[in-house]
């Protein structure tokens, strides 16, 4: 029963895609009242099977077996755990807020059928995606994610721009698939097997490694692996140096973008979460996940805060978001970046589908949007807001800080994971607190009332939520918390972090003083020197586009040069 | 029970009857479909029994002959592709069926005609044919000087036909020049026929001692044939490139797994007929809109919805995407490649981004973008030949199901069928 309706959710959105495929031509407009139920009923069932999941714990499926002559690896089977429950539930909760948006966002459009078949189709893919108990059958519904999303990028397939962003996107993905595939085959070649739960026991008992190169330095099987299928999750889920597809997409309708920055880019964050007993084996692998990670959510924070289009804004926000959430992978917090990626898209479908929203009515009424009438007698420096946010980004976690240590005596060191999660919760609360700090339309009193209530929200997100989700998704005794040791920096390198973090967390106040007071910072000037030179680069994305274009139009003209040197008889 | 030489004699009557016809092309086509027909339901019931890979090749050459046939415009130009087709047909059938002189001979005629038509396509202006018809004569010597040579020259002078059928560097030639220049719908038969007669004539030879350089050709033919289509502009001679890529890993793949030349017969068949569903696309637009330039013709998607559809499933099964057959062949062959730590993995994997990357440029060129003006009233493929690529791409989706069926060393040695002169 069980298992049926599991399988249910997989065929009902691909039955509704295909049959829009295939008879849309007649259906046209009218496509939305086979894909709309047909999602409806999958999230209905998600959300039912996300109870049965919970209760009675995981199912596994398994629908085609190979034949002798083929390998193992060959067989397609599903697993209905935790993890694939509370993925389906947001795919299919995605996918039809998505789905009931484009019913009147899409009308008028040539495309209206091939958009409500291609959505069902690739909803389908990523439910197969969420619950495949195989590497290899994750692969192919990987790639398939990867050339469904082009379709949808390239939706508006007479438009040059479009069309082009789409190959580059596509070129991204290829290159992510082909990274994948490389670790799927050496995870079948060291292994033996791509059933994941075989594949996860005999990577426990058995570690070989190889040289990366002929005599040269060894590396451990589980980090290879995990290594090439992290590039694979890095390229869809725009991570640097592999971001670059992301803030270029914003050419497709709204309700792709929702849908790709909502469900689609998770995919690291699923993967890792998927495969985090391979990762666990391997914390070189993890600590790689944190530095791409890091850096990512700081070049996306940082190049977004250059742009002034509204959904180019937003793409490079995920990018950061992204960036934040692979780090937290990188730290072992695995069942925290599903929680991440959750919040963030939900967050991120609201805001694509508003601005959507806000872009049509701009087109229709020029006094649209309203509200940006200049606000007057504003205080320059709003003196309780300041000490407010003071108080809760230094103070506060200071306060927290030596009561655990000098009057609790917490052994903080041997807690990894609170710490990860009080980490996180500081540095979210502070960014949230700095942000509602430049609110100046609104009365002192209300922006530190909503400073508290900021602080108290993500602490309560981080210590509560979090921490009950993590032992949500792994409940075994031990499991989490042996993730956060493999993942475990040395512990100068994490007080390194936290230092980084405190003092720049006090420049900024300092800075907001003094700037507030007319003064100017002697340190602070030559920065200021280099400010336009950053924001430069940083508007032109560090130049990272433009590194790949050249490289791949010399090797265009190289092969072209090798091709005219030819003579014309030879093939 | 072997497959029967009347099978073969079906088609080389079709093709006499052709000559008959020649001036009545709609009769032709019709003969041609009923005799291709007849032909695909013969080998069709010959699949299970013994020599069951000669049986699977020769349904595969008449499925192909039979969709070629359906697609072909009964025009002025149809007699020639129409009768060829079936000529075609029944010499390779006669390889694939008869054993020593006979077989010989029938293979000896597939070069040759194919051979004399690249001949008579070449010009001074354009003497690639020229070329290719040279590198199909050097397969044509090669076998039939096979005959008089004794071991191991006998072998290595069949491995060059071979390597002229399943295009293997430097003598691609033949195969890319065949698919590029023959008239209509040929080059999309040609296609199916050449590499699944290559893959039959390479199961028979028990050819070891090459295959220590073999991989080293076939891995540098790959890239060969990849830098030779990033810059082409003529749209049959970029498939014809990317398919030797393509097939490129045919030869590569049992010389590194095992040391032998017994490459994976799904593969070759899926690739042959992924790219086959291509070169057909491709001239049901020639009929349309002329010589296919691809840095010219563009936007076709907006007038002919139904052939944008078709060829964007065939190139999403050209490009190796689950569910069409060259993904499931594909994957099977890597996997055995890896777990027995094959060299080249890696380039064989950046062959393939390469061709799927230059695929989805050749679709999007081509379909997408601003279609110009004139093109606005552009006809729509015929059902006819809508059914055509329907065909093929029903052929793709079951060869992702019968993937691993077909065992690699059933050719004919397997069989007990090797060609002794």
């Amino acid at each position: 029963m069980r298992a049926g309706l599991a399988v249910l959710i997989h065929l009902v959105p691909l039955l509704g895609g295909l049959l829009i495929g295939l008879f849309g031509f007649r259906l046209r407009e009218r496509s939305w009242k086979l894909g709309v139920p047909a999602v409806a009923i999958a999230f209905l069932l998600s959300l039912w099977t996300l109870y049965t999941v919970s209760n009675d714990g995981m199912a596994r499926l398994v629908l085609f077996e190979p034949n002798h002559s083929l390998p193992s690896s060959f067989r397609v089977s599903l697993l209905i755990d935790r993890l694939s429950a509370v993925m389906m539930v947001l795919v299919t909760g995605v996918s039809l807020i998505v789905h009931v948006y484009s019913i009147r966002y899409m009308q008028g459009e040539r495309g209206y059928a091939r958009f409500f078949a291609l959505l069902g189709i690739i909803t389908a893919t990523l439910l197969f995606m969420v619950s495949s108990a195989n590497l290899l059958m994750l692969f192919m519904c990987w790639q398939l994610v990867s050339w469904l999303l082009y379709l949808l990028l390239a939706y508006n397939y007479t438009y040059r721009p479009s069309v082009d962003l789409a190959f580059k996107s596509f070129l991204v993905f290829r290159l992510g698939d082909i990274a994948f595939l490389s670790g799927v085959l050496l995870a079948c070649a060291t292994y033996g097997t791509l059933e994941l739960p075989d594949l996860f026991a005999r990577a426990a008992v058995s570690t070989p490694s190889f040289p990366l190169w002929p005599g040269g330095p060894e590396i451990g099987a589980p980090a290879a692996i995990s290594l090439l299928l992290f590039v694979g999750a890095i390229a869809k889920s725009a991570q640097f140096p592999l971001h670059v597809w992301l803030p270029d997409t914003m050419d497709s309708p709204t309700p792709v973008s929702a849908l790709m920055h909502a469900g689609i880019v998770n995919a690291a964050g699923f993967l890792i979460n998927r495969l985090a007993p391979l990762y666990g084996l391997a914390p070189s692998t993890l600590h790689v996940a944190f530095v791409i990670g890091g850096l990512t959510a700081i070049l996306g924070a940082a190049m977004m805060l250059t742009q002034s289009d509204v959904k180019k804004m937003l793409g490079f926000s995920t990018m950061g978001q992204m960036g934040y959430m692979t780090m937290e992978c990188g730290l072992g917090a695995f069942a925290l970046a599903i929680f991440h990626l959750i919040a963030h898209g939900i967050f991120k479908a609201t805001l694509f589908l508003y601005a959507g929203r806000g872009i049509h009515e701009a087109r229709h009424d020029p006094k649209s949007p309203t509200g940006h009438e200049a606000v007057h007698d504003i205080d320059p420096f709003p003196r309780l807001s300041w000490f407010t946010g003071v108080s809760l980004t230094l103070i506060v976690p200071l306060v927290i800080l030596l009561a655990s240590h000098g009057v609790l005596h917490i052994p903080l060191q041997d807690q990894q994971g609170a710490v990860i999660f009080l980490f996180f919760a500081w540095v979210t609360s502070s960014q949230a607190i700095l942000s509602l700090y430049r609110l100046k339309a609104v009365g002192t009193r209300k922006v530190a009332a909503i400073m508290i209530l900021a602080l108290s929200l993500v602490m309560f997100t981080y210590l509560w939520a979090a921490e009950t989700f993590t032992y949500y998704l792994y409940p075994a005794p031990g499991v989490a918390s042996r993730y956060f040791q493999a993942a475990a920096f040395p512990l100068w390198l994490f007080n390194l972090f936290v230092g980084t973090v405190a003092v720049l967390l006090i420049v900024g106040w300092v800075v907001v003083y003094t700037n507030a007071r007319g003064q100017r910072l002697r340190m602070m000037a030559r920065v200021a020197a280099w400010s336009p030179r950053l924001y430069v680069w940083l508007w032109n994305r560090l130049l990272v586009d433009d590194l790949y274009a050249t490289v791949r139009l010399k090797a265009m003209r190289t092969m072209r040069r090798a091709n005219a040197a030819l003579p014309d008889w030879l093939l | 029970m072997m497959l029967s030489s009347v099978v073969a004699v079906l088609p080389l009557a079709g093709a006499g009857l052709g000559l008959l016809l020649w001036s009545r092309p709609r009769a032709l086509k019709g003969a041609g479909i009923l005799v291709t027909a007849v032909t695909v339901m013969a080998s069709v019931a010959g699949l299970g029994e013994e020599g069951g890979a000669a049986n699977r090749v020769a349904t595969f050459a008449a499925l192909g002959a039979f969709a070629t046939m359906l697609g072909q415009r009964p025009d002025r130009q149809g007699p020639v592709p129409l009768t060829l087709t079936l000529a075609l047909l029944g010499l390779s059938l006669g390889a694939l069926s008869g054993q020593g002189l006979p077989a010989l001979l029938c293979l000896a005629g597939t070069l040759g005609v194919v051979g004399a038509m690249l001949l008579k396509a070449g010009r001074a202006d354009d003497p690639a044919p020229w070329g290719a018809a040279a590198t199909m004569g050097i397969g044509l010597v090669a076998l039939v000087a096979s005959v008089a040579v004794s071991e191991p020259t006998a072998t290595a002078l069949r491995a060059v036909t071979c390597a002229t059928l399943l295009p293997l560097f430097p003598l691609h030639g033949a195969f890319v020049g065949a698919v590029s220049y023959l008239p209509g719908t040929l080059p999309a038969f040609v296609a199916i026929v050449l590499p699944c007669l290559g893959w039959y004539e390479m199961a028979s030879l028990d050819a070891a001692s090459f295959a220590g350089f073999v991989p080293t050709m076939a891995l540098t033919g790959a890239l060969y044939g990849t830098m030779r289509a990033v810059t082409e502009s003529h749209a049959g001679r970029a498939v014809a490139y990317l398919t030797m890529s393509l097939l490129g890993v045919a030869w590569w793949h049992p010389a590194v797994k095992d040391g032998t030349m017994h490459a994976p017969q799904g593969y070759v068949s899926a690739v042959a007929v992924a790219m086959a569903g291509l070169l057909l696309a491709g001239y049901f637009i020639r009929v349309r809109c002329g010589h296919l330039d691809l840095n010219r013709l563009r936007g076709l998607a907006r007038p002919m919805p139904r052939l944008g559809a078709l060829v964007g499933l065939l190139i999403t099964a050209a490009i190796g995407m689950p569910l069409f057959g060259v993904f499931s062949e594909f994957m099977e062959m890597m996997m055995t490649a890896a777990s027995r730590g094959a060299s080249g993995v890696g380039l064989v994997l950046l062959v393939w981004l390469s061709v799927s990357a230059l695929l989805v440029r050749f679709m999007q060129g081509l379909l997408f973008g601003q279609p110009p003006i004139g093109r606005l009233l552009q006809e729509d493929v015929r059902p006819q030949e809508a059914a055509t690529l329907i065909l093929i791409l029903s052929l793709l989706i079951v060869l992702n199901v019968t993937v691993g069926t077909a065992d690699p060393v059933q050719g004919p040695a397997a069989s007990g069928a090797v060609r002794s002169p």
